[in-house]
């Protein structure tokens, strides 16, 4: 313990994150569908339902724009802007063929990039109903792309129902960790067993430090929600996918956005094609 | 030369003779002989030209440790090489104390207080292996106790009691250097506080500030060290020479520390413009950044905390009790150190040697190689030459003599290390038997200590406060920290003629 960067890293890993919680306020929320008027109803009634459920400081009024005004982007993006709802609400495969799985349509992608709104997509109507929307009991949050943006634990917050549970999912990809492995085992002057295990252990501890302190921001809002995490390594999507199956998951709840690019978030397009039985909510 | 060293041979195989035999018959009395006996035979005085030829070595090696840096050679390695060359050169004048079993023993005779005839290589008898061992017990004892956490802990219980404000936070720092410094070395001092105050300023985003403060910590590291008799290796070497027991140098020490450190902080806080919150909203926000430290993050074993804790504790009033301990008294300082670190190492004894690995051999290398050349240059009577010219500065007075070696020890030791110039000067003072209660042996501490203030390269913690501000990209020239730093550096030298004049 003799140098400067050892002390700067006691004093560096002495930082804990904190967490406050910031429920979401929603009071304006937009159905949006490929769907006639009449049969989106139901859609929109459940969804106010599903709301109300959620907590009572989401109850909001739901809209619902006509299928004419969301085929065209551009009238779809000024309707949004025009009406500027809390939520957006709408399916995969949005004024596109949902037959094939490969792809949530053009309309959802430029939407999630486009528009800063939450969106809550929900599967495609061909095999969804009205019904299965309901307050999630089970939500899972892709912790890896919280990096200082709590944003995604207050909107599982608002969104999960009371006695219900959040999971906090972190994946370390395994592939990428062992590329930079594999660099250090040919680095004479760095011990590779060393560096594979210190490296992972922080890599966990600072997701278990992230977690710690979202519990106990919850124990002191007494927010009747169960907590737990689930930190692994491994291949990221596959992990993510059996997460789900295992912990019956009902929601998920991911980011879009990246600052420095205009393409939907790198792992949230694959997981949100492959997840196309869920809901999911994207910010 | 031969002529005189067949003499000097004969006459020094006719005293050991008669020592052995007196020490057989009386051995006090063969002590009380062998102490006339080997000021006769050793301090035979060599020609002026010898000790000219000793005094450039001595510039030589004073000019090396300056340019330290420029010669790309560490410390232990230039101090060896002027000893290795001391050593060579005494023994071809014969200026060294050898006996007549030197050939065939390749050692020289030292007798004990029974005695009892010890041969030691004669390069060993001139080190002061107290300090040594004070130094080595010391930094295993500090090394193993900061693995439990605990200066990891005060920095980080303070920097939160702070509450984020910058000039709260200041002052806690700057305290806390003084007292990492009187107990720590200055230098690990000044990389724990340095360290928290880059990490800490960070977080509430006040980078602005982190040149002042690493510069005012780099300086306060000298006036922490001053604190107590084992806080800097000068006060070791001078207060051991003095005769200054802990408790004493403690006592006198202390109020000089308290004001300087005041007034250091006070000045720092004007001259980098480091004020408090301006604002409520300020103040909420560096409440809540601050409380994201966790002081117990490093600690590994809360068992191991506590007894670290504890220990320390015990260790600080050991030292400072070990001249009353009746045992204690006998075996010294040195010893204590030795004993609590050996106690820690007990709990580390299946991974001991990855504390030794933590040790600055460099420096106790150096220490060792120096000891061993200023003995060369007390025989080459060197230090008898330096003292004829510092009897000048001496005999101004008790008042003007000793500011004027204050100053100019500030003076040398600003530009080299301070640790030759501490090491001379004691022998120089004991070789006047100069009283143990005289204030110019506190000259010489102040001085040497205070004198690492004026320069980046004066003492090794205001070199590392430098380092520091380089790796965290903050400019920072040499003739840039003079500037800032001369300020520092006179208001507290002028603080300690104040107080070595009236008060020691």
């Amino acid at each position: 313990m003799s140098t400067i960067d050892q002390f700067e890293s006691v004093f560096r890993s002495a930082i804990k994150p904190s967490y406050d919680p910031q429920p979401l306020s929603i009071s304006k929320i937009l159905w949006v569908s490929d769907l006639d008027e009449q049969d989106a109803e139901p859609y929109a009634r459940a969804c106010q339902e599903y709301l109300t459920d959620a907590g009572s400081d989401l109850i909001g009024e739901v809209s619902i724009l006509p299928k004419e005004l969301s085929h065209d982007l551009n009238t779809l993006i000024e309707e949004i802007s025009k009406r500027s709802p809390d939520l957006i609400v709408t399916h995969r495969n949005l004024h596109s063929d949902a037959s094939f799985g490969y792809t949530l349509g053009d309309h959802i992608e430029v939407l999630t990039q486009v528009t800063h709104v939450p969106i809550l997509l929900c599967p495609h109507h061909s095999h969804w109903r009205a019904e299965l929307l309901g307050a999630p009991k089970k939500v899972m949050v892709l912790t890896d792309q919280l990096s200082a943006n709590p944003v995604l634990i207050d909107a599982a917050l608002s969104l999960v129902r009371d006695q219900g549970q959040i999971t906090l999912a972190h994946i370390e990809d395994e592939s990428q960790f062992n590329r930079f492995i594999d660099s250090i085992s040919k680095i004479p002057e760095l011990d590779t067993e060393i560096a594979r295990s210190s490296i992972q252990a922080q890599l966990f501890k600072e997701t278990e430090d992230f977690v710690e302190a979202i519990k106990t921001a919850l124990l002191e809002k007494q927010r009747e929600v169960t907590v737990h995490s689930e930190i692994q390594m491994g291949h990221t999507l596959r992990t993510y996918v059996s997460m789900v199956e295992v912990h019956q998951i009902d929601m998920v709840v991911m980011q879009s956005k990246v600052e420095d690019q205009v393409a939907i978030h790198g792992l949230s397009y694959p997981l949100a094609v492959e997840l196309n039985q869920l809901p999911m909510l994207i910010l | 030369m031969s002529d005189h060293r067949a003499q000097s041979f004969q006459r020094t195989l006719g005293y050991y003779f008669m020592i052995n035999l007196i020490s057989i018959l009386n051995p006090s009395a063969a002590q009380a002989v062998h102490k006339v006996v080997e000021h006769h035979v050793a301090h035979h005085p060599p020609e002026a030209w010898v000790t000219y030829l000793f005094t450039a070595l001595l510039v030589g090696l004073i000019f090396c440790l300056a340019f330290e840096e420029k010669i790309h050679a560490q410390k232990s390695v230039i101090a060896s090489s002027f000893a290795l060359m001391g050593l060579a050169l005494g023994t071809f004048f014969d200026i060294l104390p050898f006996g007549p079993e030197a050939a065939s023993k390749g050692a020289a005779p030292m007798i004990n207080h029974f005695g009892e005839t010890l041969f030691h290589p004669v390069f060993i008898q001139g080190v002061d292996w107290g300090v040594i061992a004070i130094i080595f017990g010391a930094s295993l004892f500090v090394d193993i106790t900061s693995k439990s956490g605990l200066f990891t802990w005060i920095a980080l219980k303070l920097t939160k009691s702070s509450g984020g404000n910058p000039l709260k936070l200041l002052w806690a720092y700057g305290v806390m250097t003084v007292v990492f410094s009187a107990v720590l070395n200055n230098v690990t001092a000044m990389i724990i506080v340095g360290s928290l105050s880059v990490v800490s300023l960070e977080k509430l985003s006040r980078r602005d500030l982190l040149l002042g403060f690493l510069l005012i910590e780099g300086l306060l590291t000298n006036v922490g060290g001053l604190l107590t008799l084992i806080s800097s290796v000068p006060n070791i070497i001078v207060g051991t020479a003095a005769g200054i027991s802990f408790g004493r140098f403690f006592v006198i020490a202390a109020p000089f520390v308290l004001v300087t450190t005041a007034v250091t902080l006070w000045l720092g806080a004007k001259m980098f413009k480091i004020t408090g919150f301006e604002s409520e909203h300020q103040e909420v926000e560096g409440r809540r950044l601050v409380a994201q430290f966790d002081e117990s993050e490093g600690i590994e074993s809360r068992g191991f905390f506590i007894f670290s804790s504890v220990m320390t504790i015990c260790f600080v009033f050991t030292i400072a009790l070990a001249s009353m301990i009746p045992g204690l008294n006998k075996l010294g300082m040195a010893y204590v150190a030795l004993l609590f670190a050996g106690i820690m190492m007990l709990k580390f004894k299946s991974s001991a040697s990855e504390f030794y690995k933590s040790i600055d051999w460099d420096l106790l290398g150096f220490f060792v190689a120096l000891f061993a050349f200023i003995n060369v240059l007390e025989h080459a009577h060197v230090l008898a030459l330096i003292g004829q010219g510092l009897s000048h500065i001496i005999n101004l007075g008790e008042t003007l003599g000793g500011a004027s070696l204050l100053v100019s020890a500030s003076v040398f030791s600003s530009v080299t290390d301070n640790i030759p110039l501490a090491a001379m000067l004691a022998k120089i003072l004991n070789a006047q038997q100069t009283a143990g209660d005289s204030s110019l042996w506190w000259s010489v501490i102040f001085g040497a200590n205070l004198g690492g203030n004026i320069t980046p390269i004066g003492s090794a913690s205001t070199l590392v406060a430098v380092t520091m501000m380089h790796k965290h990209k903050l400019p920072m020239s040499f003739s840039g920290f003079v500037i800032r730093a001369v300020p520092f550096a006179i208001v507290q030298i002028i603080l300690a003629i104040i107080y070595v004049s009236l008060f020691v």
